[in-house]
């Protein structure tokens, strides 16, 4: 059976391959058990619809992402900062991070909350930004139980992964 | 990224999305995101392998959800479909993410470069 040729790969993922260290989480974490797995793919569609329920995350979404004009360049975007922060070094993903963080600080907007009242919101607010993680990470280890291979560590190392990466990416 | 304490553990992270969903508001942006969701413009060919793997998320979300983002559980089992069709793309293309190959290739030239180093300084 023939192969098709397969297109190489993007620069940021050669990129990867660079750097100084093992990164946040290292081979055998259940960061890399859970984001290497092609359940990833489906783990992302159900993150996706979870994450447009809360008003001031789907505001942002509305009023500024490109996903109508352009889907697949806004996909890379997201596919790049997961597979950057979970596979690259550490300065790398913290440079993802902060890439990502500087988006975010042009959407802002305002938005009807659930019970009709105006509220302000800006992507960098940590109830938004703890919002979109817990709905990303509910969706993976849900993904992956279902689909995927044993974490190791169980499902809980997949949340307790977060708080010292998480940390540090505060900025 | 600044995430305020991120959930340590599942029960944590269950009760933190309950809280979440306490705001939820499913309107019309949301029921515009979901049917784009559900329809990406995709290449022809890759159209009926999305339709299960969109199956297969909409049908592995709690049913809290699906009725929040007004999603019917498919008529046929698209949980064992989606696992089919991630078992045969893993056959074809290989079990490991380009970006987790550069990542062990980086750790295998990090550990070759310690192994030098410690041959290098006599012990």
């Amino acid at each position: 059976m023939s192969r098709r040729a397969r297109p190489d790969p993007p620069a940021w993922t050669v990129a990867i391959g660079d750097g100084e260290d093992e990164g946040f989480f290292g081979p055998g974490s259940a960061v890399w058990a859970v984001n290497g797995g092609l359940p990833a793919m489906v783990a992302g569609i159900r993150a996706l619809l979870i994450q447009t329920l809360h008003p001031g995350a789907m505001a942002g979404v509305h009023d500024h992402s490109r996903y109508r004009e352009d889907p697949m360049g806004r996909l890379d975007g997201t596919v790049r900062w997961v597979m950057t922060t979970t596979f690259g070094d550490r300065a790398a993903a913290t440079a993802a991070s902060r890439f990502v963080s500087r988006v975010h600080v042009h959407i802002t907007g305002e938005y009807i909350d659930a019970e009709g009242a105006r509220r302000p919101y800006e992507a960098n607010d940590p109830v938004l930004l703890a919002w979109v993680h817990d709905a990303f990470t509910e969706a993976f280890l849900g993904a992956h139980l279902l689909w995927g291979g044993v974490i190791p560590g169980g499902a809980d190392a997949t949340c307790a992964s977060g708080p010292a990466p998480a940390a540090s990416w505060g900025s | 990224m600044g995430v305020m304490n991120p959930p340590e553990s599942v029960d944590e992270l269950s009760t933190q999305m309950a809280t979440f969903l306490a705001e939820a508001k499913p309107d019309e942006r949301v029921r515009e995101a979901v049917r784009f969701l559900r329809r990406p413009p995709l290449p022809r060919e890759l159209r009926w392998p999305y339709r299960v793997l969109f199956a297969g998320a909409a049908a592995s979300l709690p049913q809290k959800y699906r009725r929040l983002l007004g999603l019917r559980r498919p008529p046929w089992p698209a949980i064992t479909a989606t696992r089919a069709l991630i078992a045969f793309v893993r056959w074809r293309s290989g079990a490991i993410t380009p970006s987790e190959r550069f990542a062990r290739e980086r750790l295998v030239r990090l550990e070759d470069a310690r192994a030098q180093n410690d041959q290098a300084a006599p012990a």
